[in-house]
């Protein structure tokens, strides 16, 4: 409850959000939120960038973001908060990607090349890891091969479509806050998340993956 | 069962990404933990709201996140105060002219009233 004091007279009132609760996020439930939504993130970043450094940045990019300027908000607008802010994250990313190959490509073409300072500007973004690696061998091999085949249809899908795919059925976000979070309409998720779909399944099954 | 080209259930999917979350490498997950950190260290926090205290003759600074009806009420009450000190106003400048009609009408002006 808040107050203030005109004269002799006290006027109290309570800040409610919308389902008339007066209650902003704390910090122990910010950690909470951030604790279970961390790994799911870091995911989608890696499906879109292909980087687990650039991944790793981009996820701690939208924690920052999230906490400076929404930090304050009800617990209940967080999941949708930081669904928006790491999709726009990426797209950072990718248009950063994109100016700084144009301007190594211009570069490039401006050197001399020495046998021994061969440079290829295509190695900047090219992924460092390994990701067809075979799974740890403690684990068990039919998972983990379903798993490494299912994330690789993933990152083969459009991004839309990835991204509506992962919000919807991964992040439990209905169709409207999906829409909210890529800025496209309730209908466009819907198409997104149908050919998505459509998509994996063929997929899958043409790797011969049944997936229990 | 074979897989159904219209019909797979993503939820099937979305398991195995679960799973996948679990495999993720120690280094990662001690990465993440520290951005979590990071970020929880630069929360922002809450707004407070502003009073008024006539008692001690000090403002209180606080300012909070109000709703636009919250705006509304307080702008309210802000015009009523206005509109309520001006009438007050309007009403002791009018007792002020009685009384000095009153005076007049008895006689009882000061001499400071008669120079100019």
């Amino acid at each position: 409850m808040a107050w203030f004091r005109a004269g002799q007279t006290i006027i109290c009132y309570h800040v409610y959000n919308n389902q008339g609760e007066f209650k902003l996020s704390s910090p122990v439930e910010l950690d909470q939120f951030l604790s279970s939504v961390e790994r799911r993130a870091y995911k989608h970043a890696l499906f879109a960038v292909h980087d687990e450094h650039a991944a790793l940045d981009i996820v701690q990019d939208a924690m920052l973001k999230l906490a400076e300027k929404y930090g304050d908000k009800p617990a209940g607008e967080l999941p949708l908060l930081f669904q928006r802010i790491l999709q726009n994250t990426i797209r950072d990313y990718f248009r950063r990607q994109k100016v700084r190959s144009s301007w190594l490509t211009l570069f490039s073409g401006l050197q001399s090349r020495q046998e021994d300072e061969e440079f290829d500007p295509l190695e900047v973004i090219e992924d460092e890891e390994n990701r067809t690696a075979p799974p740890a061998p403690d684990q068990s091999l039919q998972q983990s091969q379903i798993i490494a085949i299912i994330e690789q249809a993933l990152e083969q899908l459009p991004a839309r479509q990835r991204e509506a795919f992962l919000l919807r059925y991964w992040e439990g976000l209905d169709t409207t806050e999906t829409a909210e979070a890529m800025g496209c309409t309730e209908g466009s998720v819907k198409t997104h998340c149908s050919r998505a779909v459509h998509a994996l399944a063929v997929t899958l099954r043409a790797k011969g993956v049944d997936l229990p | 069962m074979t897989t159904d080209l219209k019909q797979i259930d993503p939820a099937r999917i979305t398991r195995f990404l679960n799973l996948s979350t679990r495999q993720i490498s120690p280094n990662v997950t001690s990465a993440l933990q520290q951005a979590r950190l990071k970020a929880l260290s630069r929360q922002k926090t809450r707004s407070h709201i502003l009073a008024l205290s006539s008692e001690q003759g000090t403002i209180h600074s606080l300012f909070s996140s109000l709703s636009a009806q919250h705006w509304v009420a307080a702008g309210l009450l802000v015009a009523i105060f206005v509109i309520g000190s001006g009438y007050w106003q309007h009403i002791q400048q009018e007792e002020q002219i009685a009384d000095t009609d009153v005076a007049i009408l008895t006689d009882d002006l000061p001499i400071d009233a008669f120079v100019d």
